[in-house]
């Protein structure tokens, strides 16, 4: 047991070395510099010169890597180039909005899945099954932004029910934060359904033939309180695998929805540190990112292993659902 | 049935994680808040105010880069220069009471007037002689009234007395741009984060890509303007922040420049919100390689400027407004403005000149920007040059990448589509983008300014934008027209008269 | 511990989006026993989906050689026409371009970097998962912490630092396409492979004296295909909302490459005065997505031994 969890946290430890080498070899692909964007296209070369001079940005590679890698496991991620804010706690404070949209979103799409899912399986053989497939089917195949751009137009700009953008601290105004967010999650959370609807669908169905649930039946109950009963812990399972496997996909869109409704989370802030060449500021989070991710399925590696014997004996290969 | 259980135990640790998460952020948050509400001013009546703009600077250094998004907030809301240009083009006091000229127009004496900065120290003298010099020692465009400049001195607390090395029109003028804005004595350096001025409003706080926040001064010399807390949010694209001002959720949009410019007249026609425009500071011109080797031979660039047709160009890229124009005169009201328009619109030309030149279907590089106005001009642009017998060869660009390349003497590029607030004097040897050199050319405008005579000045301008138009390395397209759009019951909105600035202090509500 | 998770796992990074699937190990039977076809129904969602994708196929391979009008062609006097007007189906755009022709050849467009993109990871990545399966545990450790790596790194970013030195377009999308499904492919694939790997007949060819090599690329390749074509047809519908996606940030294509991602792009702006502009490509993206995701479905369904209606949908 103790293997296995030192073993984990090795190759987290591992996984995180190789994926900040990468990063910062794929930051090293960046073209133009941050003096370009400081001194704007009035600029003369001997300014740009001596600006980048005065930075350090043409120290050697390993010297940049080693100061930039040093300084993380410091906890000190350095300050921006031209802004000069600490680049940790700019981190730190747009963690909460992107954090509050992912799980928003996925506790959204988890409920919308259980609830389609259940209702499709039950009424797999007529139209209003055949009703949610199809549904499914258009989920998945929109584009989320889209999707954003469709509903800020009818809700925000014609309808003025909700903000076009910007984001209210759910701690400053609740109110105001929860209309700040709403259409963001939904955006966000309605493909996400789509993907989800389907796994808790074919886990119902699976549940749905077998004896104990017509036994269930014979009992009195309704096929539809047989299959909340048995066919969600049958579903369960797959479900939360995929969920938890969604939500890199989920930060990843977020950044793109961050830039439809202008959220200042940290998907807006890698496409503005990019296009401002930060690269210390962009590392920093891309490893973040990859940390958050890298570390959930840490966490779910050894929850399964840790609380399943039956897992942890066959490796996580064997089917479980 | 445990396993069913524990998976859901994992999904809840999972949420709580996030939520614990987002209290501490938040905590975070209050902190900074807290700080800021102490440095505010009392305010006697709260009045709210929400502009957005597009673009955001890398930081507030007017010093060292002349962007317009970097002046838009900061010029007279939070810093102010010594003298102001009105609408009629004439000259009044700032933060200068009063200054007087020797008759050689070789000294000038500004009288500065009593003032407070926002950190609570007193305006004197030696504030101002050290902007002036600071600014001096900036780059690109701020620097160019200083040319003719030999000393800045403070006389004595309230007297600042500048001289040149010869008399110079560009310099008055210079003073009522960027160029004399005022910091307290040895605050240079804190410029890059919010600047300290004597302006109607305070730089509050910066959060990066969110907004800045400014309050009212409650010191300020002169009126105190009608609202007391103002937010410049970032929003980047135009179309997110027009929908956010008709979704109510903020007031205004500052310089609409970009694709926002299509729903100008959605935006005139909906209830409650209105477009003010006014002539601009910024020009839309091709810039040609001087350098390149396809145009070292006259005939091409007689055949690019034939291949132009600037209308179409203008309704593509800038919804049909603003002033066509085919010399660089910028603002485009200066008095040597010029309609003089060497080549006409003809593609057969082109294409004759090309098989004269022995280079029919030339390639020429054609490299833009992949953003805001561009691409639709690229789009005509290309469509023209084609139709002159031309093959284009496209190169595009995000921001950062392509002024890096277009930059400099080893500039990168042969063909491009620009936009900017200079005026005609960045084109001297080695001219702005397009390295164009002619010692002529530089002549006229040197001995324009030194000119005593204003009459002469704008005669020896006059001939040097239409020589320059001649050349035919820039070519102009349009002076643009600055929209700005506003809830229908805000007033007072003054519309850039020293470029690039949106004037808070008058702004009140109906 | 391995890191083959138990279920369904592959999805379009940039927006929850179909997902990419291992199928249960049970049902790749099939692939050993084939022959048995002339007894299996065609499922609804194989016509369907090859209906619409074959469409989409026609019109692209046709605007290669027709398009109603000139692509570029600007026309300003006839901008803004709704679509049903006189001569163009679908109306014209801003600069009075033929909304018929870009979204035909923007449909080339996304068959394009979709078909490329996705053999462009369907090679390395199939190596990888085989190589990775065919390894000692201790190799195939690492190779598992390296697609890990590539999952976890955001895909969105290696677009933007690529469109920084390469310039927006196709090739930027396409490579950070690969990025995101590579790392994808590689672990749907270990999982699969291994189970064919502990199969008799291959422990049989083993004896046999046959190498490694011979039995990952003639027993365990074959008997994985039919699950690849099906991944294949999920990935180009990935493809197209990424490359949707990265239009709509501006790194991908450019005019005058045609793109329905950047159609969207540019009718943004314009929402409410031409919303068709804004619906059609929008619709076009849509269609085409669901297309390939139902022929994805067909296909599992088709090779699926049990062919139960359960299958159906899924």
């Amino acid at each position: 047991m103790v293997r296995v969890l030192v073993r984990a946290i090795a190759s987290l430890l591992a996984s995180a070395f190789m994926g900040s080498i990468i990063v910062f070899l794929l930051l090293r692909m960046l073209k133009g510099d941050v003096a370009t964007v400081i001194l704007g296209q009035t600029a003369t070369r001997e300014a740009l010169e001596a600006l980048r001079e005065e930075m350090g940005l043409g120290a050697p590679l390993l010297q940049q890597y080693l100061e930039w890698i040093g300084g993380v496991l410091q906890g000190d991620m350095g300050t921006s180039y031209a802004a000069e804010f600490d680049i940790a706690h700019e981190i730190w404070v747009r963690v909460p909005l992107t954090f509050t949209l992912a799980f928003a979103s996925l506790i959204l799409s988890v409920i919308v899945a259980l609830v389609l899912g259940t209702f499709s399986a039950i009424h797999v053989k007529d139209w209003r099954g055949t009703w949610v497939d199809i549904l499914s089917q258009i989920g998945i195949a929109i584009p989320s932004f889209w999707l954003g751009l469709l509903m800020v137009t009818l809700f925000a700009v014609r309808l003025g029910w909700l903000p076009a953008g910007g984001y209210v601290p759910l701690t400053e105004n609740f109110v105001g934060g929860v209309k700040s967010l709403t259409l963001p999650v939904f955006a966000l959370a309605i493909p996400l359904s789509a993907v989800l609807v389907r796994y808790v669908r074919s886990g119902m169905l699976e549940v749905l033939d077998e004896d104990f649930i017509r036994t269930a039946q014979a009992k009195g109950l309704t096929l539809r309180r047989a299959a909340w009963r048995h066919g969600i812990r049958n579903a369960s399972i797959p479900l939360v695998t995929i969920t938890i496997l969604q939500l890199g996909s989920l930060l990843a869109g977020a950044v793109v929805i961050e830039n439809v409704f202008t959220l200042p989370g940290l998907g807006r802030m890698l496409i503005v540190a990019v296009g401002g060449r930060e690269p210390l500021s962009v590392q920093s989070l891309a490893l973040v990112l990859m940390l958050m991710i890298l570390t959930l399925n840490f966490l779910m590696d050894i929850a399964y292993g840790l609380l399943d014997p039956r897992i942890r004996d066959s490796g996580r290969s064997a089917p479980m659902a | 049935m445990r396993t069913y259980k524990r998976s859901w135990l994992i999904l809840s640790l999972l949420m709580a994680f996030a939520l614990v998460a987002a209290a501490c952020g938040s905590d975070d948050d209050g902190g900074s808040t807290a700080d800021t509400a102490a440095a505010a001013a009392e305010p006697a009546e709260v009045q709210e105010l929400t502009i957005a703009v597009a673009q955001e600077p890398a930081n507030w250094d007017y010093v060292t880069n002349g962007a317009t998004a970097i002046k838009t907030p900061l010029l007279y809301n939070v810093v102010e220069t010594l003298v102001e240009k009105q609408a009629d083009g004439s000259v009044a006091p700032m933060l200068a009471e009063s200054w007087t000229v020797n008759t050689d127009g070789t000294v000038y004496t500004f009288t500065i007037r009593e003032a407070k900065f926002h950190d609570g120290s007193d305006l004197d003298a030696g504030d101002v002689a050290y902007s002036l010099e600071y600014n001096r020692g900036g780059e690109g465009d701020i620097t160019t009234p200083f040319d003719a400049v030999d000393s800045i001195e403070a006389a004595d607390d309230r007297t600042v007395v500048v001289t040149l090395t010869q008399p110079s029109q560009a310099f008055l003028n210079g003073m009522a741009r960027i160029s004399s804005a005022v910091v307290p004595e040895g605050t240079g350096d804190d410029i890059a984060q919010g600047p300290i001025g004597t302006g109607p409003y305070v730089f509050i706080e910066w959060k990066p890509d969110v907004s800045v926040d400014m309050d009212r001064f409650a010191d300020y010399w002169g009126d105190q303007p009608f609202f007391s807390d103002v937010t410049w949010r970032f929003i980047t694209d135009e179309t997110a922040s027009l929908n956010a001002l008709l979704a109510g959720d903020i007031d205004g949009v500052a310089g609409i420049l970009g694709e926002g410019i299509d729903r100008v007249d959605e935006i005139d026609a909906a209830d409650g919100f209105k477009i003010l425009t006014v002539s601009g500071f910024e020009i839309s011109y091709l810039s040609l390689n001087a350098t390149a080797e396809i145009f070292q031979d006259p005939l091409v660039v007689q055949a690019v400027n034939h291949a132009v047709d600037r209308q179409p160009i203008v309704d593509a890229a800038f919804a049909g407004l603003g002033k066509l124009t085919c010399t660089f005169v910028n603002p485009p009201n200066e008095p040597w403005a010029s309609e003089y328009c060497p080549y006409e619109y003809d593609p057969a030309k082109s294409r004759a000149l090309l098989e004269e030149a022995g280079v029919p279907g030339l390639v020429i590089p054609f490299k833009y920007l992949t953003i805001a106005e561009f691409p639709p001009i690229q789009e005509v642009v290309t469509a023209q040059l084609s139709e002159a017998g031309f093959t284009v060869e496209l190169e595009g660009r995000e921001l950062t990448t392509y002024i890096d390349e277009i930059l400099g003497e080893s500039a990168d590029y042969t063909f491009t589509s620009l936009s900017g607030p200079s005026t005609i004097d960045a084109w001297k040897c080695p001219g702005f983008f397009t390295l164009y050199c002619d010692p002529v050319f530089d002549q006229l405008l040197n001995d324009g300014d030194a000119a005593v005579d204003s009459a002469v000045t704008t005669e020896l301008r006059r001939q040097a934008v239409e020589m320059h138009a001649d050349a035919g390395y820039l070519i102009p397209i349009v002076a643009k027209l600055q929209a700005v759009a506003v809830r229908a019951d805000l007033q007072g909105v003054k519309l850039f008269t020293a470029g690039s600035e949106f004037d808070l202090g008058y702004l009140t509500l109906e | 511990m391995t890191d083959q998770p138990p279920s369904p796992e592959m999805s379009a990074p940039e927006m929850s989006a179909p997902e990419m699937s291992a199928p249960d190990t049970d049902k790749l039977e099939v692939f050993e026993s084939t022959g048995s076809a002339s007894k299996r129904w065609v499922p609804p969602q194989l016509v369907i989906g090859g209906v619409i994708v074959a469409f989409i196929v026609v019109i692209g391979l046709a605007s290669l050689f027709w398009t109603p009008y000139d692509l570029d062609k600007v026309d300003v006097p006839n901008q803004f026409l709704p679509p049903g007007s006189d001569g163009y189906l679908l109306g014209t755009d801003k600069l009075g371009r033929d909304m018929t022709s870009q979204i035909m050849a923007g449909a080339r467009n996304s068959l394009l970097v979709s078909v490329v993109s996705t053999i462009a990871s369907l090679i390395p990545g199939v190596l990888i998962g085989l190589i990775a399966a065919g390894a000692r545990p201790f190799p195939q450790r690492m190779i598992s912490r390296v697609t890990d790596i590539g999952i976890a790194l955001p895909g969105i970013l290696v677009a933007l630092v690529l469109a920084t030195s390469l310039g927006p377009g196709n090739t930027t999308a396409i490579i950070a396409i690969m990025f995101w499904l590579i790392p994808m492919v590689a672990r749907v694939t270990i999982g699969p492979a291994r189970q064919i790997l502990s199969r008799d007949f291959v422990e049989a060819s083993q004896a046999y004296g046959r190498t490694r090599k011979f039995i990952l690329f003639r027993h365990v390749l074959p008997n994985i295909g039919p699950l690849i074509i099906v991944q294949a047809s999920v990935m180009f519908a990935i493809a197209i909302l990424v490359e949707a996606a990265l239009s709509y940030l501006g790194i991908g294509a450019q005019r005058p490459t045609p793109s329905w991602g950047r159609l969207l792009k540019e009718a943004q702006p314009l929402l409410d005065q031409a919303p068709y502009l804004m619906i059609i490509p929008g619709v076009s993206i849509m269609v085409a997505v669901i297309g390939f995701n139902l022929l994805g479905d067909g296909l599992r369904t088709y090779l699926d031994p049990q062919q139960t209606t359960k299958g159906a949908g899924v």
